[in-house]
């Protein structure tokens, strides 16, 4: 019974701290472990899971992975992330922060990692032709990665963990020779990362392609993100049509390109009683089954997006068909695998919004 | 109230409310209940914060129906209809934006629930008079993140005493 009271205490607490949480919630900020636990579970555990066993990001508490880094590169992921690879940058976390939670991954350590920081010497060339037998297959033929994010998600996909990009500037200047020259020697047991010393390569192989990947320096540094050639956040057109003939229209542009309509129905809908309704803002979803999936493969945060959705509203005597501008959702996601996507989703929204308004 | 307890109690014990969530343009927290608990999770918290759940789309349905064996996947909208109709009324290009969303989704044994960050989408018009709206969602909807992020499943206590 004492069980059942503290359950209820529990329970109102939380309904209490439901109601009341527009207060400053509690921090908890007794001991440095315990800090550390919480900065971790804040920034990282989303992606990296609470264990470090990997989700959307890979997974971090690997024997293999712990053995084949250092402190400083762990340090230096977290501030500089993985431009165009999801993994954010953390420039908003003090240096202490970072720190304490390079410790804290640490602690999934069962031996500390053996490196002693120093250049490696290596043919470039003979490296290329190395990568391009043993490694193009999962990191790409220039080491631009995987396609897919982190870990399963639990759906169909080629590999059980996405193979990093190498030619990231992130991971670049992350990493030193030895740190690259670790991970071949090591691989990551538990990934399909494996040691390369189970070819027949010697050691001054492993430096070539060591000395290769250091090369993909040169073009990391050339490539720059560009602001989207279209930055209104949405896309607008007027309707010379009134609002029931631009809602066929816009069907009908939707079907002739194969979509299917999913759902259709007010703005409202669900917010306030069916009679209260705004008729003249309609939503209209549509999509079909590639549409949604390959989205939904390359990044499962994509969903936020998906089905494809087309806003009409009457005001004023004014019609206006509208769309989420892609490209500048684009900027949300960090994943340069959502180009593609990204792009199609643009042309489609405007020839659907453009047909309508015609 | 005794119901209401109780089912409190087989879902969701509060552990901890820390403090702020990943900072970023998208919000993202990972939330130990299986999907089921979380979802409902999200909806309560929502609307003990004076939100409506407007709905919630079955994207995983949606695929299934189309052929495609999906996990657990399902976006919720959410919002305020006075503050919505209003902030359409003024400026119509909000509209695509709004309601406003949660995606919840199933990872092996966790949930992990995303959202674009409300203060973001406000940066990206041109109005300023948007912002302190805005900004009030984004505080709301951190708080939802966290306390569906800190709950704790636990099984029913009246079966099971050993536990404690
Ligand atoms: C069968 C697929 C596969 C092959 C072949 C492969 N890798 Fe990997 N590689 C991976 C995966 C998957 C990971 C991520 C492992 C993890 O999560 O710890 C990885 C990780 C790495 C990392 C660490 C990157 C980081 O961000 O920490 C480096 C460096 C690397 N691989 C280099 C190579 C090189 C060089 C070769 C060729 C000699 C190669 N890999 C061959 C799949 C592969
Ligand atoms: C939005 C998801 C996301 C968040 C949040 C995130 N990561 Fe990552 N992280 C990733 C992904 C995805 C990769 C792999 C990048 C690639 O493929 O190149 C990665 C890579 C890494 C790597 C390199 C792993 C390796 O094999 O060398 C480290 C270290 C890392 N993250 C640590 C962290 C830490 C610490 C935090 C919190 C401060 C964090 N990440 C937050 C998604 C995330």
């Amino acid at each position: 019974m004492a069980t059942y009271g503290k359950f209820v205490f529990l329970s109102l607490a939380l309904v209490g701290a439901l109601i009341l949480s527009g207060c400053a919630p509690v921090a908890v900020k007794n001991m440095e472990g315990g800090e550390a636990a919480r900065l971790y579970a804040l920034n990282c555990a989303a992606c990296h899971g609470a264990a470090g066993d990997g989700g959307i990001g890979v997974p971090l508490a690997l024997q293999d992975f712990q053995s084949s880094v250092t402190d400083d590169y762990l340090f230096r992921t977290i501030r500089l992330g993985r431009p165009g690879r999801v993994m954010p940058n953390f420039s908003n976390l003090r240096d202490e922060e970072v720190q304490s939670i390079v410790r804290f991954i640490r602690g999934w350590a069962i031996n500390p990692p053996n490196i002693v920081d120093k250049p490696v010497q290596g043919d470039p060339l003979h490296g290329k032709a190395l990568f391009g037998a043993y490694c193009a297959e999962c990191h790409g033929a220039g080491g631009e990665g995987g396609a897919g994010t982190g870990v399963t998600f639990s759906r169909p996909r080629d590999q059980p963990i996405m193979a990093p990009g190498l030619n990231n500037i992130g991971y670049l200047a992350a990493a030193s020779d030895q740190v690259i020259k670790a991970t071949l020697m090591h691989g990551r047991d538990g990934t399909p990362m494996r040691s390369f010393r189970r070819f027949r390569v010697s050691e001054q192989d492993i430096d070539d392609i060591v000395s290769y990947v250091r090369s993909f320096e040169l073009q990391a540094a050339r490539r720059q993100a560009l602001p989207p050639r279209d930055a209104r956040p949405a896309l607008v057109f007027q309707s010379p049509h009134d609002f029931a003939k631009t809602v066929h229209k816009l069907k009908q542009a939707m079907v002739a390109r194969n979509f299917l309509v999913i759902r259709e129905g007010t703005l409202e809908s669900g917010l306030v009683n069916r009679s209260r309704e705004n008729q003249r803002q309609w939503v209209i979803y549509f999509g079909n089954l590639e549409f949604i999936d390959k989205p939904l493969r390359t990044d499962p945060r994509f969903g936020l997006f998906l089905p494809g959705r087309v806003t009409v509203v009457e005001q004023d005597g004014v019609v206006r068909v509208m769309a989420a501008n892609p490209l500048v959702i684009n900027a949300l996601f960090n994943n340069d695998g959502l180009a593609a996507v990204i792009e199609e989703l643009y042309q489609t929204y405007m020839n659907v919004l453009r047909e309508a308004a015609t | 109230m005794k119901k209401m307890i109780n089912r409190w109690l087989t879902m969701i014990l509060l552990l901890i409310v820390s403090g702020p969530l990943l900072a970023g343009d998208m919000l993202m927290v990972r939330s130990k209940l299986p999907f089921p608990l979380a979802l409902k999770a999200v909806q309560a918290t929502i609307e003990a914060r004076g939100y409506t759940v407007a709905g919630v789309e079955n994207v995983d349905l949606g695929l299934l129906r189309m052929g495609y064996l999906s996990d657990s996947y399902k976006v919720l909208s959410f919002g305020k209809a006075k503050e919505i109709e209003a902030l359409i009324r003024l400026y119509p290009e909000l509209a695509p934006y709004l309601p406003l969303q949660i995606l919840v989704f199933s990872e092996r044994d966790d949930t992990l629930l995303v959202a674009t960050s409300p203060a973001y989408l406000a940066t990206l018009f041109p109005h300023t008079g948007i912002a302190a709206i805005f900004a009030r969602w984004e505080g709301d909807l951190q708080v939802v993140l966290e306390l569906v992020r800190d709950a704790e499943h636990h099984t029913p206590v009246e079966q099971d005493g050993s536990n404690y």
